[in-house]
């Protein structure tokens, strides 16, 4: 339980800095929980989820809940209301604990303001957790609907690093959304090694984000290649005094990886491999691109590594999740290894990232079907046969790119009007990091022996 | 001449993206204050690429992130292909 463990540390220990600039210290976390935790509380033994504004207040209440109820989820504050809706019907949580005002949508549950939780507490017995609870998160959907992963706090925590010596001086900077598996890493983390969290303001531009990063003196930061690339295209991020850098979410180029060793001369650099199924699985620290032939000899921190006849990236780690909320099971082979759906080459020492199987792109972070982009273009009549794929890009990683071919003996008036018509289809119906950033109009697609279109 | 396309395809993307300028495009702006997100230079820097052939941030061999629209523009400058 968290509150266990910061039972270990001095009360006097800060360990958040809200986004107005305040100390969080241990004992006022303590004296929190304390104070709400009574015998009657409401949320013992249930399942809650979480939508915050204000990431200060959800981090108390993630120390006051685990442990006290059966399950938890924590919701992103900006989702939209079917997905809201989605998450806490599929989750069958029984509250909806919040720091708005109001939530407007309708749903199945008790909606209830933190707020009244303190309220209701006054002169109740306080009592002792021993819940195992169960942390719901939600994938980042590689495979079409996103998934909700049942995790508990020894699969989240297997690979953090617990207190050391260099972790006491850690700040670390919350630039991820705590609701996903990199933000909850980074508070685990921080929470973990005794070191302390700096939250920001989620309204804020980036730029005042790392400004107030550095008057904190943050220096640990954990973000993806592409946010990196957008750190260091702002002048604050000169200032930042790093020690500690980690990267994850995207394949780190040796671009990202260069600029980043150049600019924080004295950071650590870790790259994590991780996938919300699995958990974190194993990082590399010596700050270049893929990772070590040596990780498929001999298993890293317990990690073993595999690469089978398709040349996917297998895994098995203690850490693997405890499963998918419904009837999906994960993707377990017999000897226990999760087919991480990662195409992976040996150059040299190292072994490279190549791309997913799927073809699905990462642009920014984010996960894409070349299928979803294929769907949208077939909409418009004059198009016989699509073939959506990534292309390499310097500040998202990858971007969505698209070749068509136009129904026989058609051929549009202007070419460009006809693109542009094919993109605003694109933009009506899709995310903007799945628009295609480039459509070409080709007489023929290539085809793979079997007759398939060829992804790659 | 690099400097009319590249402005001519920034606001073009800013069109198509739904995205208004903020201010002025002028060579001290700063990039993420534009107005265009990760997506739109990620859009703005394919779209260059088709219109002049060549990407330059693919042809560093030191990899170097932009700061204002005067330090894009010269990346494009420094790389210029025939």
């Amino acid at each position: 339980m968290l509150l266990q463990v910061l039972e270990r540390y001095p009360d006097e220990h800060c360990l958040f800095i809200d986004e107005a600039g305040k100390s969080i210290n241990v004992g006022d976390v303590k004296d929190f929980c304390s104070r709400v935790n009574t015998e009657n509380s409401i949320f013992r033994n249930k399942k809650v989820a979480l939508l915050f504004n204000k990431d200060s207040v959800l981090c108390k209440h993630l120390v006051l809940l685990d442990g006290l109820c059966e399950q938890l989820v924590i919701l992103a504050s900006n989702l939209c209301d079917k997905e809201l809706k989605r998450i806490v019907a599929e989750s069958e949580s029984d509250y909806l604990l919040t720091d708005f005002a109001e939530v407007e949508v309708e749903l199945n549950c008790t909606v209830v303001n933190c707020k009244n939780v303190e309220e209701q507490t006054e002169n109740a017995k306080e009592i002792k957790n021993s819940n195992s609870t169960t942390w719901i998160l939600s994938t980042s959907g590689t495979t079409g609907t996103p998934k909700l992963v049942a995790h508990s706090l020894s699969t989240l925590v297997a690979k953090i690093a617990n207190v050391n010596n260099k972790s006491l001086g850690h700040v670390w900077g919350m630039l991820y959304d705590i609701s996903r598996f990199a933000g909850l890493q980074v508070f685990l983390q921080s929470i973990y090694s005794q070191s302390t969290l700096k939250l920001v303001n989620r309204n804020e531009s980036l730029s005042e984000m790392i400004d107030e990063l550095v008057a904190h003196q943050v220096n640990a930061i954990s973000a993806t290649p592409t946010l990196w690339r957008k750190i260091l295209m702002l002048n604050g991020s000169k200032q930042l005094k790093l020690t500690q850098l980690t990267l994850g979410g995207e394949i780190a180029d040796e671009a990202i990886l260069k600029a980043l060793r150049r600019t924080y001369t004295s950071a650590r650099i870790t790259h994590i491999f991780a996938s919300t199924e699995a958990g974190a699985c194993f990082s590399v620290t010596d700050g270049e691109q893929g990772f070590p032939v040596s990780y498929l000899e001999t298993p890293y921190k317990g990690v073993e590594l595999k690469i089978d006849a398709n040349n996917h990236l297998l895994i098995r780690t203690p850490s693997v999740a405890n499963g998918y909320l419904g009837n999906n099971n994960l993707d377990v082979n017999e000897d226990g290894f999760i087919d991480t759906g990662d195409c992976v080459a040996i150059e040299g020492d190292r072994v490279v990232f190549l791309g997913r199987e799927s073809g699905t792109i990462n642009v920014g972070g984010n996960k894409v079907l070349p299928e979803e982009i294929e769907r949208v273009l077939v909409l418009n009549d004059k198009v016989k046969q699509v073939r959506a794929f990534g292309k390499k890009n310097p500040f998202t990683g990858q971007v969505v790119c698209a070749e068509v071919v136009l129904q026989d003996n058609w051929f549009p008036e202007e070419e460009k009007t006809f693109i542009s018509e094919l993109k605003r289809l694109c933009s009506e119906r899709l995310a903007s990091y799945k628009v295609p950033a480039l459509i070409k109009i080709v007489d023929e697609l290539p085809v793979s022996v079997s007759g398939k279109i060829k992804r790659v | 001449m690099l400097n009319k396309i590249i402005k001519e395809t920034f606001m073009e993307v800013l069109n198509d993206s739904n995205l208004k300028l903020n201010g002025e495009l002028n060579d001290d702006t700063v990039l993420l204050e534009s107005g265009l997100d990760s997506m739109g230079f990620a859009v703005l820097v394919t779209s260059l690429e088709e219109k002049l052939g060549y990407d330059p941030f693919l042809l560093m061999d030191e990899p170097y992130y932009p700061n204002t629209y005067s330090e894009f523009v010269g990346i494009y400058e420094k790389y210029y292909q025939e």
